[in-house]
């Protein structure tokens, strides 16, 4: 059935629209400057097109192994951090999930950690007594649970049937074949949001490269592009271009390169997030309710 | 299965523990001393000679760790609270109080005498008398200074005004020395003519960087800072009438069309990239040679059609006082410290490698290669052995090495040595650090470097950066009255603050 278009339907559409020209227009602008030259792009700053593309800010920035080395280091730390995570998340929540004696210290002890952290400093020395200073896994080890996400799978392994367990017990099942064989292939919905988190956890993960690592080839490639957007940044003043390696300073358009890294890093996130969204939306809720 | 894995665990568990009590000490008691150093860039020195030579002549592996730009300081103070520093790292804009500080609660290793290292010496000679007082306490010396040869003939600024001599020849206003009028009259010419065919607006008379508003405020007075001594006394400058009459000049600039009418809201960097873009007429910048160069290669690469040389000069400028203008500086640029937790022998190794660094030899092997190999000295004067290209330019190895540098110094001052830039280049630079010479050099107040005053601390930054901008809103949306009226009452706003600032300072 066809539904006329009223007035009021008109009017959103246009309203719409307009929101999602606003929205929309940075990014093309970004992905223009990105194209541009500097003459270009100081001449008519808000262009709808370019006069001449140039790659020259894509080649500065495959120039420098930086964006390359992050993109190993990310996709490393993630899919790593991911099954490490996972593996520890799981079976923790499915032990939190039963009732023993002391249950509820475990779990108010791990709430705990959620509003009160032991510092940056402490966590900084921890990191470099275990001789992870310099090392990816630094970027692995010391996060592996994330106390939100291991509620929400807690929470949701609590709805799951006892009788169940019960059954699977009667015919020999121990902890491990029932959490492997019967709870997880039930709680794949919940399991994959999990994941999901820690991958974009992991993914957008800079700040623990900025305070362990120092050998750039093991930078994350957030941290690598923050460098970039920095150091473009403040290449301009004089005092910084004193003391930054000549390759930096000479002959770059800084706005140009920060455009280029930022898409470079955004594009894939941008390939993969539209068959994924529904799964965040769900991801809330799914650890929420109990029956 | 249950009690295998438990006992497992349990085992993973005391191997955590273990291995969790076990630290990397640095035993400086091994053949090969590792010698780390904090800095900026890091590139793979394996191939890398220099590297090499340099490691094998003092018996040492040197490492460097990256500190990244945007995040130094927040990497410099997880270094000073966790005790995880590097063996010479770099520390830049403390404050005096945070030298002091610091100091005190043992985080700065003191420097030993430099009478061993000669080089050092004479280099921290060179660096008087700002840098003791910046970096020492009672006679100690707590942080070397990189030395910053940027002006071979002394310790000023090449604060410089770079213009478009091309589009003043056209408008027929070419001159070999310029006053602050002819210099606006330019601007504005450029403005309204645009002989840069950039379209109309679109092309701009004057810009400079954001300090370029100091420029026109303080055209009339002789002090560069906020604050300075009058009869043995500080003052704030903005009370002078020559403070006002600033301010009016700049109005006038801005009203005629001189001067760029979106100042209030550039950014650092803007003019300059305008400038290279063509899109203005007359620049302030600055001169050194780095910025110089900088300034060049991108007008250049942006401008292929035209000739850096026949297009663009620096100014001769005759400020309102009937002279050229500059400002005394100091002859270097932030520092390093050494690491509190190291031994005496490694101390020691560090400043053998950091003098040799400030030797003549030194600063040659880092930056033109082995002695021997890449280079050599022919009757005082080095000739390289590097690489021709087709065009038979020499080509520069840019070893990553040249790094290790910055454990001494800056090595802006190595441009005037450096066989690939071209001669003409460096003959502007150096007429300009020697026209400076004649100059009326603003003398530096170091004392404000490192005053750390409660008051001063507190509140002198904050009533510039309210200055800066009070000025910004006022030149654009007032006139000549309102802006009197409401400078004033921004001087009786600031009046009870800045007398304490005055009696921290005077007392």
């Amino acid at each position: 059935m066809n539904k006329k278009l009223e007035k009021l339907d008109i009017f959103l559409l246009i309203i719409l629209s307009i929101m999602a020209l606003l929205i929309l227009y940075p990014f093309y602008n970004g992905l223009v400057i990105s194209l541009v030259s500097q003459k270009e792009y100081l001449k008519n700053p808000f262009m709808l097109w370019p006069k001449e593309i140039t790659l020259k800010s894509y080649q500065f920035i495959f120039a420098t192994p930086r964006i390359l080395n992050g993109y190993k280091v990310t996709i490393f730390i993630t899919v790593i951090g991911v099954i490490y995570s996972m593996i520890i998340t799981v079976p923790l929540s499915y032990a939190m999930s039963k009732k023993f004696p002391g249950r509820n210290i475990f779990i108010n002890l791990i709430i705990f950690t959620m509003y009160f952290q032991g510092g940056l400093i402490p966590f900084y020395l921890l990191v470099k007594n275990i001789g992870l200073i310099d090392s990816v896994w630094a970027l692995i080890w010391p996060i592996g649970v994330n106390t939100f996400n291991f509620l929400i799978t807690r929470n949701y392994f609590q709805t799951i049937p006892p009788s169940l367990e019960e059954a699977a017990r009667i015919e020999g099942a121990n902890d491990l074949y029932i959490l492997s064989r019967i709870i997880i292939p039930l709680s794949m919905p919940v399991l994959v949001v999990i994941a999901l988190f820690y991958g974009v956890t992991s993914w957008n993960e800079w700040f623990n490269s900025m305070l362990f690592i120092k050998n750039p080839e093991n930078q994350s490639l957030q941290f690598a592009l923050r460098q970039i957007i920095q150091t473009m940044d403040n290449i301009r003043k004089e005092a910084v271009a004193l003391q930054l390696p000549e390759f930096l300073t000479k002959n770059q358009f800084s706005d140009g390169i920060k455009m280029a890294a930022t898409f470079i890093v955004m594009v894939p996130i941008m390939c993969v997030y539209p068959f994924v969204q529904k799964y965040f939306v769900k991801g809330i809720m799914v650890g929420a309710i109990k029956s | 299965m249950k009690k295998l894995l438990s006992v497992l665990l349990f085992l993973s568990l005391s191997v955590s523990f273990v291995m969790a009590n076990g630290q990397n000490e640095k035993t400086d008691n091994q053949d090969r001393m590792e010698i780390t150093f904090a800095w900026f860039d890091y590139q793979d020195l394996t191939n890398d000679p220099v590297y090499s030579y340099i490691c094998e002549k003092f018996n040492v592996d040197l490492k460097i760790q990256q500190i990244a730009w945007g995040d130094r300081k927040e990497q410099m103070n997880l270094a000073f609270a966790s005790g995880d520093f590097a063996d010479f790292m770099l520390w830049e804009d403390f404050t005096r109080s945070e030298l002091l500080n610091f100091a005190e609660n043992g985080l700065l290793r003191p420097f030993p005498s430099l009478d061993k290292y000669p080089n050092l010496k004479a280099m921290w000679n060179k660096m008087q008398p700002y840098a003791e007082e910046e970096y020492s306490i009672d006679g100690v010396q707590y942080a070397w200074p990189k030395f910053n040869g940027s002006n071979p003939f002394g310790g000023w600024w090449a604060h410089s005004v770079y213009y478009r001599a091309d589009w003043a020849k056209e408008l027929g206003m070419y001159k070999e020395q310029y006053t602050f009028d002819d210099m606006t009259e330019l601007a504005k010419a450029i403005a309204e003519k645009d002989p840069g065919n950039n379209g109309a607006g679109a092309t701009v008379g004057l810009m400079g960087d954001t300090w370029t508003l100091d420029n026109f405020v303080r055209a009339y007075t002789d002090n560069t800072r906020p604050y300075y001594k009058k009869n043995g006394k500080y003052v704030w400058g903005a009370r002078d009438p020559e403070f006002l009459k600033g301010i009016m000049t700049l109005k006038d600039a801005y009203d005629s069309g001189a001067y760029y009418q979106d100042f209030y809201v550039q950014k650092g960097g803007d003019a300059e990239q305008m400038f290279q873009s063509g899109l203005v007429g007359v620049h302030m910048g600055n001169g050194a040679p780095k910025s110089y160069e900088k300034q060049m290669n991108n007008w250049v690469e942006n401008n292929p059609e035209l000739d850096w040389f026949e297009s663009v000069e620096l100014m001769d400028l005759i400020w309102p006082d009937g002279q050229r203008r500059t400002d005394a500086a100091q002859a270097y640029w932030s520092a390093s410290v050494l690491n509190p937790f190291i031994s005496d022998e490694k101390v020691d190794k560090i400043l053998q490698i950091v003098d040799y660094l400030a030797s003549p030899e030194g600063m040659k092997t880092v930056f033109y290669g082995v002695p021997g190999e890449h280079w050599e000295d022919v009757d005082g004067k080095v000739e390289v052995k590097w690489d021709i290209d087709e065009d038979g330019n020499i080509v520069d190895p840019k070893w990553p090495s040249r790094n290790f540098l910055a454990m001494a110094q800056l090595a802006d001052g190595l441009i005037y040595e450096d066989p690939t830039k071209p001669a003409d280049m460096i003959d502007v630079i150096k007429n300009n650090y020697q026209n400076l010479e004649q100059a009326n050099i603003r003398p530096l107040d170091i004392y404000l470097n490192t005053f750390s005053g409660e008051k001063w601390l507190k509140n002198s930054g904050v009533v510039s950066s309210e200055q800066d901008e009070l000025i910004k809103m006022m030149i654009p949306t007032m006139d000549k009255e309102e802006i009197k009226k409401t400078f004033s009452e921004f001087l009786d706003a600031w009046e009870t603050r800045i007398d304490e600032i005055l009696a921290e300072l005077n007392s």
